[in-house]
């Protein structure tokens, strides 16, 4: 809502005709409809909504709204005009600038604020690099890395009775898949053991769609041949959950999987982190009432391309392991730099 | 097919034994809150587009199998946390 006289402020007396500052002399009149005395609203809300998505184009509106009491919600319409909006920049250097993002599913949108720049690892964390923290265990199977409140059954070792694929960890061929069925307990040390932490599910978002908050890492368009989802190995679109369950969870659950971290470099985050949705879902350190329960991020191959976007979240068992979860570290740009190594 | 009206029930148990060489699906029971039967699923009853998991004491609204009457199918989560609450 504005007033007429902002009208006149913003756009001059040729917003006028006639000379006189009122609604039916406004050469905008068609578009607005009166909203109490000397005031006036667009008269359909997607104006509103472009004109919302225009101030939250700029990084420092953006913080501004952020830090609204109470927060601030939008609706999906002034996010795709963002998204939709040219100036996004991109980086390849995989670092989480520090600034609010808006992040959320589409029915409950918000901005929330990164408060520290972090680095994010390109790729998940692959079998091999999870292999080397195993060899690094103490003789009991502990490491100095372990969490404090880790309970005392906990053992790093993949659970390789769940495996779909017996020799995930043996085999070298599949040094370059994610470290999968690893609980979340041995993915805080193997952080740890990298000089690294996991990231909290606000800065996995962030990171995976940018400051025009998309719904892909690459834009607001699906790529079916770029994401390994439930379409990937069904060879169409998945659309409904009976469509999910005729076509998917019989032959093709069998068949799916996931597969190298590195082999779909068009899944790509505006800062340029790799795979992040699809493949398999990530833990990350936010737990929400249960402590026992952490967020995981980004979804599976064994979920519809609707459900492998980057607001996708569910919750699981820090203590389970899952052929569908697997982990990517992140780390403070308060400490020196450490290389990630793919393999 | 399922079989007349939803039911609302309990996970009463999950056996962590899905994946795996056997390709056994994460078997869980729910127990029908009115009548106290009990009824067999796999993860992939779970209707959701997301990650399949239920914890036990989980309710859950479901429908019983009409091929097999003791199983469970479109089973529905009731206590999932606000989109909102990830970002607290």
């Amino acid at each position: 809502m504005f007033s007429l006289l902002d009208i006149h402020r913003q756009l001059g007396a040729d917003a006028f005709t006639d000379g006189r500052v009122e609604l039916d002399a406004c050469v905008l009149a068609p578009l607005l409809r009166p909203a109490g005395p000397d005031h006036v609203a667009f008269v359909h809300t997607g104006y509103q909504e472009l004109l919302a998505a225009g101030y939250l184009a700029e990084p420092t509106h953006r913080d501004l709204s952020a830090d609204l009491p109470g927060g601030a919600y939008l609706t999906e319409q002034v996010r795709a005009f963002l998204a939709g909006m040219p100036g996004g920049r991109e980086t390849d250097d995989c670092v989480l600038p520090a600034r609010a993002y808006l992040v959320g599913p589409a029915e409950r949108l918000l901005l929330r604020r990164v408060e520290r720049p972090v680095r994010f690892d390109r790729h998940a964390v692959t079998v091999a690099r999870y292999r080397r923290f195993l060899d690094a265990l103490d003789a009991d199977g502990t490491s100095p890395w372990d969490h404090p409140d880790q309970p005392a059954d906990i053992t790093h070792r993949p659970w390789t009775d769940r495996l779909r694929r017996p020799d995930y960890y043996d085999n070298p061929r599949y040094d370059t898949h994610p470290a999968i069925c690893v609980n979340w307990w041995s993915a805080y040390p193997f952080a740890a053991f990298e000089g690294k932490r996991l990231s909290t599910s606000l800065e996995w978002e962030a990171a995976a769609r940018g400051t025009d908050g998309r719904l892909f890492p690459r834009g607001d368009t699906p790529d079916s041949t770029g994401i390994n989802c439930a379409d990937t190995w069904v060879g169409r679109p998945v659309v409904t959950y009976q469509a999910w369950y005729r076509d998917f969870a019989g032959d093709a659950v069998r068949r799916a999987g996931a597969t190298p971290v590195d082999e779909r470099p068009g899944n790509r985050s505006p800062i340029g982190v790799l795979d992040m949705v699809g493949n398999c879902w990530e833990w990350t350190s936010t737990s929400l009432d249960d402590p026992g329960e952490a967020v995981i991020c980004g979804g599976s191959d064994d979920n519809p391309m609707r459900a492998v976007q980057t607001s996708s979240k569910g919750i699981y068992r820090k203590r389970s392991g899952s052929n569908a979860v697997g982990f990517r570290c992140v780390q403070d740009l308060d400490t020196p730099e450490i290389e990630e190594t793919t393999a | 097919m399922s079989v007349g009206e939803s039911r609302h029930g309990t996970i009463v148990d999950r056996r962590p034994s899905g994946g795996g060489l056997s390709g056994a699906l994460g078997p869980y029971v729910v127990r029908d809150d009115e009548d106290e039967r009990y009824y067999g699923f796999d993860y992939r009853q779970i209707v959701t587009e997301g990650f399949r998991t239920i914890r036990t004491g989980e309710r859950v609204r479901f429908h019983v199998s009409a091929e097999s009457p003791d199983r469970a199918e479109f089973v529905i989560r009731l206590d999932q946390p606000g989109p909102a609450e990830s970002y607290r």
